[in-house]
């Protein structure tokens, strides 16, 4: 991972004599965050229920049983059933996987294009850079809900189009931010170095620029992550995206919400799940962007 | 200063003609016959009838034509007829737009002016009881979808309290005009305003704190006390000036929801606004409706950028703007 500068190496061994390359000193900083941790335990809660959830209960997520509607939690159905008395938990499970799915799937794609089209820019630049630029004001100045409501109501339901129509949207930010850190690196010597050696400029990009710009991208990569769980769900919820009988947070809150007077329960819990995902994300965020962050002082925390 | 508007504004126009263009494209390959709409109730129709109707509203001209074509309608503000209801579309967006320009107001000033309060409080009191809650409670609140929110209102304040209703603007029960109608009117805003004016705060007082915390480290401040100036001149005279130019900014950037509304709110509460209009005109195929709605959130979002460049340089002395 550590692509230092020959330099920047010198420097730390004369600083310590233990080697503390950017990344060891990073994940130091991020154990020492208490956010992290509580972040990180929320992640991890949510992604080993939904992974293992649905084989808990002996309930398909389909499986409708009119003598149980609308029930309130008990020993049979953990959270409760739909108007369907389809079981609660199996659903809100299922839906997580759905909702997770995108979340991850994303923050992934969001970083690699994202963050391949800004390097491209920042290290090009003219008019690729310039090109590229224009459209990511477009698709700024554009308000969000236009793009996600025209986009997904032309792409129809389902869980790939989804996936794209959010990359489309959310690659904007990685973009912005790996052409940034680019720019500030591109004239420094460990640049000129490698070029210096006859190191192509795929080389000089992917091998020498990359890993400095990994940093900010890490982090936009997990607020992204929240961002794209907070639009599927919304979008969900608005009728478009994830459709029934495929379950989603979003579309199981809008369901229950027909039935908001007789089982408002029903409302609450997906929407708490959609709020634990969102909060471990930012926890995430927050506390990476700590720690990736040089200025910090350590005894934050 | 003149000169760089006006440069600006030059500049906006190419920006809202590929916004514009940009839009048209996508509702032109949605699917879906045009004039389905118009002729579905009509039993005998022949075909060579339909085929004059597409000839007669230019649905056969080849996409640019269709553009350009709606583009001098627009300019000549007459943007043509909803699908849906067979009315004038300025017909059907100013009622929309009175709708949410009340909801938005009552709400960004409410919570502008909470989140700017509480952001000089959490600032002032810096690693307090009471900033450590409110920095606590803006962080969780940031990661609460609007829509929740506003069902979790509805759930405590319409179902379980009964005080307020769950949606709409008006009760069909009330004699309309009467003192009994403003206050159901009233009771009609309370909770949308309440979800908007939340969301404000949660972005705006962290930004208000950390602007006036880095202005509080400043030199001048210590200045401004070794002269035995009182705190609250200090901080109010001194420290507020330079701490409220980038929330300001920060304001005008985000005015266009004034204009737009919030689509996840306005639903959630089924609230005519504009927000409900932009959902609704696209779902139902009302494309002339909904390429309206989207110039005049383009035209709005444009117009606040460049206001807030303007603010800032007015603000900021050491900010001078090349014309």
């Amino acid at each position: 991972m550590t692509v230092d500068s020959p330099a920047l190496i010198q420097l730390n061994a004369i600083k310590s004599a233990e080697p503390a390359g950017y990344w060891r000193i990073v994940w130091r900083r991020f154990k020492q965050h208490r956010v992290a941790y509580v972040g990180f335990f929320f992640f991890m809660v949510l992604l080993l229920a939904v992974i293992v959830g649905p084989y808990l209960v002996p309930y398909e997520l389909d499986q409708v049983s009119l003598s149980e509607r609308m029930q309130m939690p008990s020993a049979r159905h953990w959270l409760g059933t739909d108007e369907l008395g389809r079981d609660t938990w199996a659903r809100i499970m299922h839906g997580g996987r759905v909702s997770l799915t995108v979340g991850l799937a994303v923050a992934l794609s969001t970083v690699v294009i994202g963050g391949l089209i800004g390097i491209l820019a920042g290290y090009v630049g003219g008019a690729l850079d310039n090109a590229l630029m224009r459209l990511v004001d477009t698709i700024y100045t554009v308000p969000r809900i236009v793009l996600l409501l025209v986009l997904s109501k032309l792409a129809g339901p389902g869980l790939l189009n989804i996936i794209i129509i959010l990359v489309a949207l959310e690659w904007t930010n990685a973009a912005r931010l790996a052409r940034s850190a680019v720019l500030s690196f591109r004239e420094q010597e460990f640049v000129l170095a490698a070029q210096c050696l006859g190191a192509s400029r795929w080389r000089v990009m992917l091998r020498h620029l990359l890993p400095n710009a990994l940093g900010p991208l890490i982090v936009s990569a997990t607020l992204d992550a929240g961002a794209a769980i907070r639009a599927e769900t919304t979008l969900s919820f608005l009728g478009l995206g994830i459709q029934p009988p495929t379950p989603s947070w979003g579309n199981l809150l809008t369901n229950a919400a027909t039935n908001i007077f007789i089982a408002p329960l029903q409302v609450f819990l997906p929407g708490l799940f959609i709020f634990f995902a969102l909060m471990s994300f930012n926890l995430l965020g927050d506390a990476l962007r700590d720690a990736l962050d040089p200025k910090m002082s350590k005894s934050r925390g | 200063m003149l000169l760089y508007v006006l440069r600006r504004l030059f500049q906006s126009v190419p920006l809202l003609l590929v916004i514009s263009a940009l839009i048209f494209t996508l509702l032109y390959l949605m699917p879906g016959d045009p004039l389905y709409r118009m002729l579905e109730g009509i039993p005998n129709l022949r075909p060579q009838d339909y085929d004059r109707l597409r000839k007669l509203y230019g649905f056969d001209d080849p996409i640019y034509v269709q553009y350009f074509k709606w583009l001098w309608q627009l300019i000549q503000l007459n943007p043509g007829y909803s699908r849906e209801y067979g009315q004038p579309v300025f017909d059907i967006i100013l009622p929309a737009l009175k709708n949410t320009l009340v909801l938005t107001i009552a709400a960004v000033v409410l919570g502008k002016l909470l989140a700017i309060t509480l952001g000089i409080f959490s600032a002032v009191r810096q690693y307090s009881i009471g900033d450590y809650i409110l920095t606590a409670t803006t962080f969780v609140a940031y990661s609460v979808p609007a829509f929740w929110l506003g069902l979790m209102l509805i759930i405590l304040f319409s179902v379980k309290l009964g005080w307020l209703p769950t949606s709409g603007i008006v009760n069909s029960e009330v004699e309309p005009g009467s003192w009994a109608a403003t206050v159901d009117w009233l009771k009609h805003l309370i909770l949308p305003v309440a979800v908007l004016a939340i969301s404000e705060i949660i972005q705006v007082q962290r930004f208000m704190r950390s602007s006036l915390l880095e202005v509080l480290r400043q030199d001048y401040l210590t200045t401004a006390r070794a002269k035995g100036l009182s705190e609250t001149v200090v901080i109010g005279r001194h420290a507020l000036k330079n701490a409220l130019i980038p929330v300001v900014t920060i304001i005008a950037v985000t005015m266009p929801r004034v204009v737009g509304g919030s689509t996840v709110v306005e639903t959630v509460f089924a609230y005519p606004g504009m927000g409900r209009l932009l959902y609704t005109s696209i779902m139902g195929n009302d494309y002339v409706v909904a390429m309206t709605v989207v110039m005049i959130i383009a035209a709005t979002v444009v117009f606040f950028n460049l206001l807030a460049d303007v603010i800032y340089g007015c603000l900021d002395p050491r900010i001078r703007y090349q014309s």
